[in-house]
Protein backbone atom coordinates (compact mmCIF):
# COMPACT_ATOMS: atom_id res chain seq x y z
CA UNK A 1 0.00 0.00 0.00
CA UNK A 2 1.23 3.59 -0.97
CA UNK A 3 1.89 6.17 1.61
CA UNK A 4 1.52 9.74 1.14
CA UNK A 5 3.16 11.94 3.68
CA UNK A 6 1.35 14.77 5.33
CA UNK A 7 2.69 18.04 3.93
CA UNK A 8 3.86 19.99 6.89
CA UNK A 9 6.48 18.41 10.04
CA UNK A 10 3.87 16.93 12.53
CA UNK A 11 4.61 17.81 15.93
CA UNK A 12 4.45 15.30 18.58
CA UNK A 13 4.28 15.84 22.05
CA UNK A 14 5.46 13.80 24.89
CA UNK A 15 3.77 15.29 27.77
CA UNK A 16 1.41 12.57 27.93
CA UNK A 17 4.06 10.00 27.83
CA UNK A 18 3.68 8.96 31.82
CA UNK A 19 5.21 6.05 34.02
CA UNK A 20 2.72 3.67 34.67
CA UNK A 21 -0.15 4.92 31.91
CA UNK A 22 -0.36 3.50 28.55
CA UNK A 23 1.00 5.54 25.51
CA UNK A 24 -2.29 7.11 23.25
CA UNK A 25 -2.94 5.95 20.40
CA UNK A 26 -2.69 9.47 19.06
CA UNK A 27 0.94 9.84 19.86
CA UNK A 28 2.03 6.71 17.99
CA UNK A 29 -0.16 7.85 14.98
CA UNK A 30 2.03 11.06 15.23
CA UNK A 31 5.36 9.67 15.68
CA UNK A 32 4.19 7.44 12.62
CA UNK A 33 3.70 10.81 10.72
CA UNK A 34 6.54 12.16 11.27
CA UNK A 35 8.65 9.48 10.15
CA UNK A 36 7.20 8.76 6.99
CA UNK A 37 7.37 12.83 6.79
CA UNK A 38 11.11 11.90 7.62
CA UNK A 39 11.79 9.87 4.62
CA UNK A 40 10.01 11.78 2.12
CA UNK A 41 12.02 14.72 2.35
CA UNK A 42 14.95 14.79 -0.17
CA UNK A 43 18.27 15.99 0.31
CA UNK A 44 20.30 18.55 -0.97
CA UNK A 45 23.22 16.40 -2.68
CA UNK A 46 25.29 19.43 -3.64
CA UNK A 47 24.10 22.92 -2.10
CA UNK A 48 24.41 25.72 -4.40
CA UNK A 49 27.78 25.94 -5.55
CA UNK A 50 29.33 28.75 -7.71
CA UNK A 51 31.94 27.47 -10.43
CA UNK A 52 31.92 30.71 -12.53
CA UNK A 53 33.70 29.42 -15.59
CA UNK A 54 33.01 29.30 -19.51
CA UNK A 55 31.46 26.63 -21.35
CA UNK A 56 32.98 28.60 -24.18
CA UNK A 57 33.34 26.82 -27.82
CA UNK A 58 31.69 25.09 -30.60
CA UNK A 59 31.07 21.53 -29.05
CA UNK A 60 33.30 22.06 -25.93
CA UNK A 61 32.42 20.10 -22.71
CA UNK A 62 32.48 20.54 -19.12
CA UNK A 63 31.71 17.69 -16.64
CA UNK A 64 30.83 19.21 -12.90
CA UNK A 65 31.67 15.68 -10.19
CA UNK A 66 30.84 15.41 -7.19
CA UNK A 67 31.07 12.69 -4.53
CA UNK A 68 28.29 12.16 -1.99
CA UNK A 69 26.36 9.04 -0.33
CA UNK A 70 23.19 8.80 -1.59
CA UNK A 71 19.54 7.96 0.19
CA UNK A 72 17.99 5.12 -0.58
CA UNK A 73 14.55 6.05 -0.83
CA UNK A 74 15.45 8.67 -3.94
CA UNK A 75 14.11 8.06 -7.09
CA UNK A 76 14.90 11.39 -8.93
CA UNK A 77 17.57 14.57 -8.21
CA UNK A 78 17.02 17.27 -9.60
CA UNK A 79 19.77 19.55 -11.54
CA UNK A 80 19.44 23.23 -11.66
CA UNK A 81 21.60 25.48 -13.28
CA UNK A 82 22.33 29.42 -13.16
CA UNK A 83 23.24 29.67 -16.91
CA UNK A 84 24.82 32.81 -18.63
CA UNK A 85 24.77 32.93 -22.30
CA UNK A 86 26.82 36.44 -23.58
CA UNK A 87 24.65 38.82 -24.52
CA UNK A 88 26.32 39.71 -27.72
CA UNK A 89 25.67 36.18 -29.27
CA UNK A 90 21.66 35.20 -30.58
CA UNK A 91 21.71 31.88 -27.97
CA UNK A 92 22.76 28.79 -28.28
CA UNK A 93 21.64 25.42 -27.73
CA UNK A 94 23.07 23.73 -24.50
CA UNK A 95 23.23 19.73 -23.53
CA UNK A 96 22.57 18.58 -20.46
CA UNK A 97 23.32 15.28 -19.35
CA UNK A 98 23.33 13.36 -15.79
CA UNK A 99 24.01 9.59 -14.77
CA UNK A 100 22.10 7.27 -17.15
CA UNK A 101 19.05 10.08 -18.28
CA UNK A 102 18.50 11.12 -21.66
CA UNK A 103 20.81 14.41 -22.85
CA UNK A 104 18.25 17.43 -22.58
CA UNK A 105 18.90 19.84 -25.31
CA UNK A 106 17.64 23.18 -24.89
CA UNK A 107 17.39 26.40 -26.85
CA UNK A 108 18.90 29.56 -24.66
CA UNK A 109 18.51 32.94 -25.81
CA UNK A 110 21.09 35.51 -24.99
CA UNK A 111 21.19 36.30 -20.77
CA UNK A 112 20.68 34.31 -17.93
CA UNK A 113 18.15 31.53 -17.34
CA UNK A 114 17.66 29.18 -14.72
CA UNK A 115 17.95 25.36 -16.00
CA UNK A 116 16.26 22.56 -14.78
CA UNK A 117 17.76 18.89 -15.47
CA UNK A 118 15.67 15.98 -13.86
CA UNK A 119 17.78 12.86 -13.44
CA UNK A 120 15.86 9.30 -13.02
CA UNK A 121 17.66 7.17 -10.97
CA UNK A 122 17.78 3.22 -12.68
CA UNK A 123 17.31 1.81 -8.87
CA UNK A 124 17.77 2.65 -5.49
CA UNK A 125 20.98 3.16 -3.82
CA UNK A 126 22.89 4.02 -0.71
CA UNK A 127 25.94 3.61 -2.32
CA UNK A 128 29.14 6.14 -1.53
CA UNK A 129 28.84 7.54 -4.92
CA UNK A 130 30.13 9.66 -8.08
CA UNK A 131 27.49 11.97 -9.09
CA UNK A 132 27.77 14.37 -12.36
CA UNK A 133 26.35 16.73 -14.75
CA UNK A 134 27.65 17.27 -17.92
CA UNK A 135 27.24 20.65 -19.77
CA UNK A 136 27.68 20.69 -23.79
CA UNK A 137 27.54 24.21 -25.55
CA UNK A 138 26.68 23.10 -29.48
CA UNK A 139 26.64 26.76 -31.04
CA UNK A 140 28.59 26.77 -34.15
CA UNK A 141 29.97 30.29 -33.37
CA UNK A 142 31.86 30.68 -30.34
CA UNK A 143 28.75 31.84 -27.71
CA UNK A 144 30.18 32.35 -24.58
CA UNK A 145 28.44 30.20 -22.33
CA UNK A 146 28.98 30.46 -18.51
CA UNK A 147 27.67 28.03 -16.03
CA UNK A 148 27.31 30.85 -13.06
CA UNK A 149 25.95 28.06 -10.25
CA UNK A 150 24.76 24.80 -9.75
CA UNK A 151 22.93 22.53 -7.31
CA UNK A 152 21.46 19.04 -6.99
CA UNK A 153 18.47 17.95 -5.13
CA UNK A 154 17.24 14.37 -4.54
CA UNK A 155 13.66 15.12 -5.27
CA UNK A 156 10.85 15.16 -2.27
CA UNK A 157 8.77 11.64 -2.40
CA UNK A 158 5.38 12.00 -3.12
CA UNK A 159 4.51 8.80 -2.16
CA UNK A 160 5.99 5.98 0.06
CA UNK A 161 5.64 2.15 0.19
CA UNK A 162 5.37 0.00 3.09
CA UNK A 163 8.35 -1.69 2.16
CA UNK A 164 12.16 -2.62 3.25
CA UNK A 165 13.31 0.82 0.92
CA UNK A 166 10.59 3.08 2.24
CA UNK A 167 9.87 1.56 5.78
CA UNK A 168 6.65 4.15 5.53
CA UNK A 169 4.11 3.41 8.10
CA UNK A 170 0.07 3.24 7.73
CA UNK A 171 -0.69 5.78 10.32
CA UNK A 172 -4.11 4.14 10.59
CA UNK A 173 -2.49 0.81 11.93
CA UNK A 174 -1.67 2.49 14.88
CA UNK A 175 -5.35 4.30 15.85
CA UNK A 176 -7.19 3.03 19.18
CA UNK A 177 -8.70 -0.03 19.08
CA UNK A 178 -6.10 -1.54 16.67
CA UNK A 179 -4.06 -4.93 17.06
CA UNK A 180 -0.19 -4.33 18.11
CA UNK A 181 2.07 -5.77 15.94
CA UNK A 182 6.07 -6.47 15.97
CA UNK A 183 8.20 -5.56 13.05
CA UNK A 184 8.14 -9.34 11.87
CA UNK A 185 4.92 -9.16 11.38
CA UNK A 186 4.57 -6.84 8.79
CA UNK A 187 6.41 -4.28 7.55
CA UNK A 188 4.81 0.13 7.79
CA UNK A 189 1.83 -1.30 10.23
CA UNK A 190 1.80 -0.68 13.98
CA UNK A 191 4.48 0.19 16.50
CA UNK A 192 6.64 -2.18 15.09
CA UNK A 193 6.35 -0.19 12.04
CA UNK A 194 7.17 2.89 14.01
CA UNK A 195 10.16 1.26 15.77
CA UNK A 196 11.40 -0.34 12.26
CA UNK A 197 11.04 3.06 10.74
CA UNK A 198 13.16 5.30 13.00
CA UNK A 199 16.10 2.20 12.97
CA UNK A 200 16.10 3.15 9.17
CA UNK A 201 15.25 6.16 8.37
CA UNK A 202 18.10 8.45 6.67
CA UNK A 203 17.97 11.97 7.72
CA UNK A 204 21.14 13.47 6.60
CA UNK A 205 22.07 16.82 5.71
CA UNK A 206 23.78 15.59 3.05
CA UNK A 207 26.33 17.54 0.92
CA UNK A 208 27.73 20.10 3.06
CA UNK A 209 30.37 22.05 0.91
CA UNK A 210 31.59 20.81 -2.70
CA UNK A 211 34.17 22.65 -4.90
CA UNK A 212 34.25 22.32 -8.40
CA UNK A 213 36.35 23.46 -11.44
CA UNK A 214 34.24 21.57 -13.90
CA UNK A 215 37.37 19.86 -16.27
CA UNK A 216 39.34 23.17 -16.01
CA UNK A 217 41.23 21.95 -12.62
CA UNK A 218 44.25 24.44 -10.41
CA UNK A 219 47.53 23.38 -11.37
CA UNK A 220 50.46 23.74 -9.56
CA UNK A 221 54.36 22.67 -9.48
CA UNK A 222 55.54 24.51 -6.35
CA UNK A 223 55.56 22.48 -3.17
CA UNK A 224 54.10 25.12 -1.13
CA UNK A 225 50.35 25.20 -0.92
CA UNK A 226 48.38 27.86 -2.14
CA UNK A 227 44.39 28.01 -1.26
CA UNK A 228 41.30 27.73 -3.26
CA UNK A 229 38.60 29.47 -1.88
CA UNK A 230 38.76 33.18 -1.80
CA UNK A 231 37.11 33.02 1.45
CA UNK A 232 37.31 29.95 4.27
CA UNK A 233 33.59 28.53 3.89
CA UNK A 234 31.37 27.47 7.05
CA UNK A 235 31.00 23.68 7.97
CA UNK A 236 28.51 22.48 10.46
CA UNK A 237 27.46 18.89 11.08
CA UNK A 238 24.48 17.76 12.55
CA UNK A 239 24.40 17.36 16.37
CA UNK A 240 24.21 13.48 17.71
CA UNK A 241 24.10 13.29 21.54
CA UNK A 242 23.44 16.13 23.50
CA UNK A 243 27.29 16.81 24.99
CA UNK A 244 28.47 16.80 21.20
CA UNK A 245 30.38 19.85 19.71
CA UNK A 246 31.86 18.10 16.97
CA UNK A 247 30.39 16.34 14.28
CA UNK A 248 32.02 13.41 11.81
CA UNK A 249 32.12 14.45 7.63
CA UNK A 250 34.04 12.72 5.08
CA UNK A 251 36.37 14.50 2.37
CA UNK A 252 37.19 13.46 -0.70
CA UNK A 253 39.29 15.46 -3.60
CA UNK A 254 39.18 14.04 -7.40
CA UNK A 255 42.59 15.29 -8.82
CA UNK A 256 46.13 13.64 -10.31
CA UNK A 257 49.50 14.06 -11.05
CA UNK A 258 50.19 13.53 -14.02
CA UNK A 259 53.77 13.71 -15.06
CA UNK A 260 54.37 11.20 -11.35
CA UNK A 261 55.19 12.67 -8.13
CA UNK A 262 53.26 13.93 -4.93
CA UNK A 263 51.33 16.20 -4.54
CA UNK A 264 48.98 17.27 -1.76
CA UNK A 265 45.40 18.84 -0.79
CA UNK A 266 44.84 20.07 2.66
CA UNK A 267 41.99 20.79 4.62
CA UNK A 268 41.97 23.04 7.36
CA UNK A 269 39.22 24.15 10.11
CA UNK A 270 38.91 27.76 11.69
CA UNK A 271 37.75 26.15 14.95
CA UNK A 272 37.59 22.60 15.13
CA UNK A 273 41.53 22.34 14.33
CA UNK A 274 41.53 20.11 11.29
CA UNK A 275 44.47 20.08 9.10
CA UNK A 276 44.14 16.87 7.35
CA UNK A 277 45.82 15.91 3.87
CA UNK A 278 45.47 13.71 0.84
CA UNK A 279 48.60 12.93 -0.32
CA UNK A 280 47.76 12.50 -4.64
CA UNK A 281 49.77 10.41 -6.40
CA UNK A 282 47.76 8.77 -8.95
CA UNK A 283 48.72 10.00 -12.75
CA UNK A 284 45.20 9.86 -13.96
CA UNK A 285 42.71 12.13 -12.61
CA UNK A 286 40.48 10.12 -10.30
CA UNK A 287 39.07 10.23 -6.61
CA UNK A 288 40.82 9.96 -3.79
CA UNK A 289 39.66 7.24 -0.79
CA UNK A 290 37.87 9.18 2.03
CA UNK A 291 39.19 10.95 5.06
CA UNK A 292 37.09 11.75 8.08
CA UNK A 293 37.04 14.85 9.62
CA UNK A 294 35.51 16.43 12.94
CA UNK A 295 34.15 19.75 13.01
CA UNK A 296 31.81 21.73 14.74
CA UNK A 297 28.44 20.50 15.27
CA UNK A 298 24.97 22.93 15.60
CA UNK A 299 24.49 23.98 19.48
CA UNK A 300 20.73 24.23 19.60
CA UNK A 301 20.77 26.45 22.68
CA UNK A 302 22.79 28.88 20.46
CA UNK A 303 20.78 31.87 18.82
CA UNK A 304 22.27 30.69 15.43
CA UNK A 305 22.62 27.40 16.42
CA UNK A 306 26.65 27.68 16.23
CA UNK A 307 29.43 26.64 18.97
CA UNK A 308 31.09 29.53 21.29
CA UNK A 309 32.84 31.42 18.91
CA UNK A 310 30.97 31.66 15.79
CA UNK A 311 31.02 29.74 12.37
CA UNK A 312 33.94 27.10 11.67
CA UNK A 313 35.39 27.72 8.27
CA UNK A 314 37.12 25.50 5.72
CA UNK A 315 39.94 26.35 3.28
CA UNK A 316 41.37 23.97 1.36
CA UNK A 317 45.07 24.56 -0.13
CA UNK A 318 46.43 22.75 -2.82
CA UNK A 319 51.14 22.04 -4.07
CA UNK A 320 52.64 19.99 -6.81
CA UNK A 321 55.79 18.47 -5.63
CA UNK A 322 58.18 21.27 -6.40
CA UNK A 323 59.32 19.64 -9.90
CA UNK A 324 56.08 18.16 -10.64
CA UNK A 325 52.54 19.65 -11.10
CA UNK A 326 49.24 18.62 -9.03
CA UNK A 327 45.54 19.33 -11.25
CA UNK A 328 43.13 20.02 -8.82
CA UNK A 329 39.49 19.28 -10.15
CA UNK A 330 36.84 18.73 -7.45
CA UNK A 331 36.66 18.72 -3.38
CA UNK A 332 33.60 16.82 -2.16
CA UNK A 333 32.68 17.46 1.51
CA UNK A 334 29.80 15.01 3.10
CA UNK A 335 28.50 13.24 5.36
CA UNK A 336 27.62 9.66 5.72
CA UNK A 337 25.32 7.80 7.38
CA UNK A 338 26.16 6.76 10.82
CA UNK A 339 26.38 3.65 12.77
CA UNK A 340 24.87 5.18 15.84
CA UNK A 341 21.98 3.00 17.49
CA UNK A 342 19.38 5.10 17.60
CA UNK A 343 16.29 3.09 18.45
CA UNK A 344 15.27 -0.25 16.70
CA UNK A 345 14.42 -3.81 16.42
CA UNK B 1 12.54 26.22 18.74
CA UNK B 2 14.18 22.84 19.14
CA UNK B 3 11.63 20.08 19.70
CA UNK B 4 13.13 17.34 21.52
CA UNK B 5 13.10 16.53 25.07
CA UNK B 6 16.64 15.90 25.15
CA UNK B 7 18.41 18.35 22.81
CA UNK B 8 20.47 15.08 21.14
CA UNK B 9 19.79 11.30 20.29
CA UNK B 10 19.71 9.10 23.54
CA UNK B 11 21.38 5.79 22.24
CA UNK B 12 18.55 3.21 23.20
CA UNK B 13 17.09 -0.07 22.23
CA UNK B 14 13.35 -0.79 21.67
CA UNK B 15 12.64 -4.51 22.93
CA UNK B 16 9.41 -4.94 21.13
CA UNK B 17 8.26 -8.02 20.96
CA UNK B 18 4.81 -10.25 21.03
CA UNK B 19 2.66 -9.05 23.73
CA UNK B 20 5.81 -7.85 25.41
CA UNK B 21 5.21 -4.17 27.35
CA UNK B 22 7.06 -1.16 25.89
CA UNK B 23 7.94 0.96 28.76
CA UNK B 24 7.00 4.43 28.62
CA UNK B 25 10.20 5.91 29.44
CA UNK B 26 11.49 4.26 26.42
CA UNK B 27 9.02 5.17 24.27
CA UNK B 28 9.54 8.41 25.53
CA UNK B 29 13.64 8.90 25.57
CA UNK B 30 14.41 6.78 22.53
CA UNK B 31 11.18 6.75 20.25
CA UNK B 32 9.58 10.08 20.92
CA UNK B 33 12.78 11.96 21.55
CA UNK B 34 14.54 10.48 18.40
CA UNK B 35 12.96 10.99 16.22
CA UNK B 36 11.99 14.62 17.21
CA UNK B 37 15.73 15.45 17.08
CA UNK B 38 16.59 13.86 13.65
CA UNK B 39 13.65 16.48 12.52
CA UNK B 40 15.56 19.54 14.07
CA UNK B 41 18.51 18.47 12.53
CA UNK B 42 17.64 17.23 8.48
CA UNK B 43 18.01 20.93 8.04
CA UNK B 44 19.75 21.00 4.97
CA UNK B 45 22.62 22.97 3.63
CA UNK B 46 21.04 24.94 0.81
CA UNK B 47 23.95 27.50 -0.46
CA UNK B 48 28.06 27.32 0.06
CA UNK B 49 30.20 28.79 -1.67
CA UNK B 50 32.80 30.89 -1.95
CA UNK B 51 34.91 32.43 -4.95
CA UNK B 52 38.17 30.28 -6.72
CA UNK B 53 41.32 32.03 -6.50
CA UNK B 54 43.42 31.51 -9.63
CA UNK B 55 43.15 29.38 -13.02
CA UNK B 56 40.02 31.08 -15.07
CA UNK B 57 37.55 31.39 -12.16
CA UNK B 58 35.81 35.13 -11.79
CA UNK B 59 36.30 35.16 -7.42
CA UNK B 60 33.14 36.58 -7.28
CA UNK B 61 29.75 37.64 -8.22
CA UNK B 62 28.25 41.21 -9.07
CA UNK B 63 25.47 43.31 -10.52
CA UNK B 64 24.81 42.15 -14.32
CA UNK B 65 23.51 46.19 -15.01
CA UNK B 66 25.23 49.66 -15.21
CA UNK B 67 26.09 50.46 -11.69
CA UNK B 68 24.61 53.08 -10.55
CA UNK B 69 24.80 54.65 -6.84
CA UNK B 70 22.88 54.31 -3.89
CA UNK B 71 20.27 51.93 -5.61
CA UNK B 72 19.71 48.21 -5.26
CA UNK B 73 20.85 45.97 -7.81
CA UNK B 74 20.37 42.07 -8.03
CA UNK B 75 23.54 40.06 -8.05
CA UNK B 76 22.13 36.76 -7.52
CA UNK B 77 18.81 34.54 -7.23
CA UNK B 78 18.09 31.06 -6.08
CA UNK B 79 15.03 30.13 -6.97
CA UNK B 80 12.75 26.70 -5.90
CA UNK B 81 14.68 26.07 -2.21
CA UNK B 82 12.94 23.82 -0.72
CA UNK B 83 12.00 24.86 2.95
CA UNK B 84 10.31 22.37 5.71
CA UNK B 85 7.39 23.80 7.11
CA UNK B 86 5.92 22.82 10.80
CA UNK B 87 2.46 21.90 11.99
CA UNK B 88 1.86 25.01 13.41
CA UNK B 89 2.90 27.16 10.32
CA UNK B 90 6.29 27.57 11.35
CA UNK B 91 9.17 27.13 8.95
CA UNK B 92 12.79 26.05 9.30
CA UNK B 93 15.18 29.50 9.75
CA UNK B 94 17.61 29.71 7.33
CA UNK B 95 21.38 29.90 8.73
CA UNK B 96 23.12 32.75 6.52
CA UNK B 97 26.38 34.60 6.09
CA UNK B 98 27.12 37.33 3.37
CA UNK B 99 30.81 37.35 2.06
CA UNK B 100 31.95 40.68 -0.05
CA UNK B 101 33.88 43.45 -0.91
CA UNK B 102 34.43 46.77 -3.01
CA UNK B 103 36.21 47.12 -6.31
CA UNK B 104 37.41 50.00 -6.04
CA UNK B 105 37.28 51.23 -2.44
CA UNK B 106 34.06 53.05 -2.50
CA UNK B 107 31.39 51.78 -0.04
CA UNK B 108 29.22 48.87 -0.92
CA UNK B 109 26.57 46.60 1.21
CA UNK B 110 24.98 43.64 0.43
CA UNK B 111 21.46 43.00 1.25
CA UNK B 112 19.45 39.69 1.27
CA UNK B 113 15.95 38.14 1.31
CA UNK B 114 13.82 35.07 0.96
CA UNK B 115 10.12 34.91 -0.51
CA UNK B 116 8.05 32.71 -1.33
CA UNK B 117 8.15 34.68 -4.51
CA UNK B 118 10.75 36.69 -5.50
CA UNK B 119 11.68 38.76 -2.69
CA UNK B 120 12.08 42.87 -2.61
CA UNK B 121 14.81 44.55 -2.22
CA UNK B 122 12.91 46.88 0.41
CA UNK B 123 11.34 44.06 2.63
CA UNK B 124 12.86 45.29 6.27
CA UNK B 125 11.14 42.08 8.24
CA UNK B 126 13.18 39.33 9.75
CA UNK B 127 13.13 37.81 6.11
CA UNK B 128 15.36 39.83 5.32
CA UNK B 129 19.38 40.63 6.26
CA UNK B 130 21.47 43.89 5.64
CA UNK B 131 25.53 43.48 5.78
CA UNK B 132 27.74 46.71 7.17
CA UNK B 133 28.70 49.02 4.44
CA UNK B 134 32.52 47.91 3.82
CA UNK B 135 35.10 50.05 1.56
CA UNK B 136 37.58 47.13 1.34
CA UNK B 137 38.77 45.35 -1.94
CA UNK B 138 39.68 42.33 -0.05
CA UNK B 139 37.17 39.46 0.23
CA UNK B 140 35.68 39.13 3.88
CA UNK B 141 32.32 37.55 5.74
CA UNK B 142 30.66 40.44 6.43
CA UNK B 143 28.74 41.23 9.73
CA UNK B 144 24.72 41.78 9.55
CA UNK B 145 21.54 41.72 10.95
CA UNK B 146 17.74 40.51 10.19
CA UNK B 147 15.72 43.34 9.64
CA UNK B 148 12.35 42.82 11.80
CA UNK B 149 12.46 43.00 15.18
CA UNK B 150 14.56 40.24 16.29
CA UNK B 151 17.62 41.58 14.62
CA UNK B 152 19.62 38.40 14.36
CA UNK B 153 23.12 38.14 13.41
CA UNK B 154 23.01 35.46 11.21
CA UNK B 155 19.88 34.39 10.33
CA UNK B 156 16.68 34.86 8.36
CA UNK B 157 13.23 33.59 9.03
CA UNK B 158 9.70 33.89 7.27
CA UNK B 159 6.30 34.16 9.41
CA UNK B 160 4.14 32.06 9.51
CA UNK B 161 2.06 34.69 7.58
CA UNK B 162 4.51 34.47 4.90
CA UNK B 163 4.55 31.14 3.90
CA UNK B 164 2.47 31.27 1.09
CA UNK B 165 0.51 28.23 -0.45
CA UNK B 166 2.34 24.89 -1.09
CA UNK B 167 3.04 24.20 -4.27
CA UNK B 168 3.48 21.15 -7.01
CA UNK B 169 6.14 19.55 -7.99
CA UNK B 170 6.22 16.45 -10.52
CA UNK B 171 8.11 12.90 -9.60
CA UNK B 172 7.23 9.40 -9.70
CA UNK B 173 5.81 7.31 -7.04
CA UNK B 174 9.21 5.06 -7.61
CA UNK B 175 11.97 4.03 -9.14
CA UNK B 176 10.44 3.58 -12.77
CA UNK B 177 6.90 4.23 -10.99
CA UNK B 178 3.69 6.15 -12.46
CA UNK B 179 4.08 10.33 -12.41
CA UNK B 180 2.59 11.49 -9.47
CA UNK B 181 1.79 15.35 -7.85
CA UNK B 182 3.41 16.19 -4.62
CA UNK B 183 3.13 18.88 -2.59
CA UNK B 184 5.79 21.40 -1.50
CA UNK B 185 7.11 24.44 -0.13
CA UNK B 186 9.74 26.24 -1.66
CA UNK B 187 11.19 30.04 -1.25
CA UNK B 188 13.69 31.87 -2.91
CA UNK B 189 16.16 33.82 -1.99
CA UNK B 190 17.87 36.91 -3.21
CA UNK B 191 20.82 39.29 -2.53
CA UNK B 192 21.39 42.59 -3.76
CA UNK B 193 24.44 45.46 -3.56
CA UNK B 194 24.90 48.46 -3.46
CA UNK B 195 27.52 50.89 -4.07
CA UNK B 196 27.67 54.65 -2.68
CA UNK B 197 29.83 55.50 -6.01
CA UNK B 198 29.32 54.02 -9.30
CA UNK B 199 33.23 53.35 -9.52
CA UNK B 200 33.01 50.80 -7.59
CA UNK B 201 30.53 47.54 -7.90
CA UNK B 202 29.97 45.33 -5.13
CA UNK B 203 31.53 41.97 -5.44
CA UNK B 204 29.81 39.10 -3.65
CA UNK B 205 32.32 36.31 -2.73
CA UNK B 206 30.68 33.94 -0.74
CA UNK B 207 27.31 33.01 0.46
CA UNK B 208 26.20 30.64 2.99
CA UNK B 209 22.73 29.21 3.64
CA UNK B 210 21.43 26.70 5.66
CA UNK B 211 17.96 25.34 7.37
CA UNK B 212 18.02 25.60 11.13
CA UNK B 213 14.87 24.80 13.10
CA UNK B 214 15.88 28.05 15.45
CA UNK B 215 16.41 28.25 19.06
Amino acid sequence: MSITPILRRPDVSSTGVLVGAPIGADTWQRASALLTWLASRGSVLVPWTSPNIGVDDEGSTQTFRFHVQTRRVAVERLWLLDMYVDFTAYGTTLKYTAGASPTLEVATGPGRTLQLYRETLPAHSAADQEISITIENTLTDDTNARLIGLCCIEVDRASLEQNTTDFAVDLNTCAGGQPIYEASSGLGRSLGGVVEALSQVDTRRTGLFHWTAGDVFLSRTSATPTNVLALPTPILAAKELRADVTGFVVWRVYASMPSGGTGKVTLTTTKSGVNDTHHVTWTTAGWSAPRVLSVDCERLIDVSGLQAGGFDDLQISYAGSGSQGIRLYHVSVYTVRDILYIGGV
Amino acid sequence: MSTSIHGGLVRGYIPLVADGPISATTARDVLLNNSLHLADESGQVLISWAGTLGGVFDPYLTTSDDVTADKWQEIVRYENLVIPVRESGASYQLRVRVGGYSSAGHDVDFRLAVSPSSPLATTADDSAYLTGATPSTSAAWLAGVSLGTEGWPHLVALAPTQIGEPRPFPTVTDVGGAPIVGEQYRVNLTVWGRTANAASTPRLSGLYAALYIGV
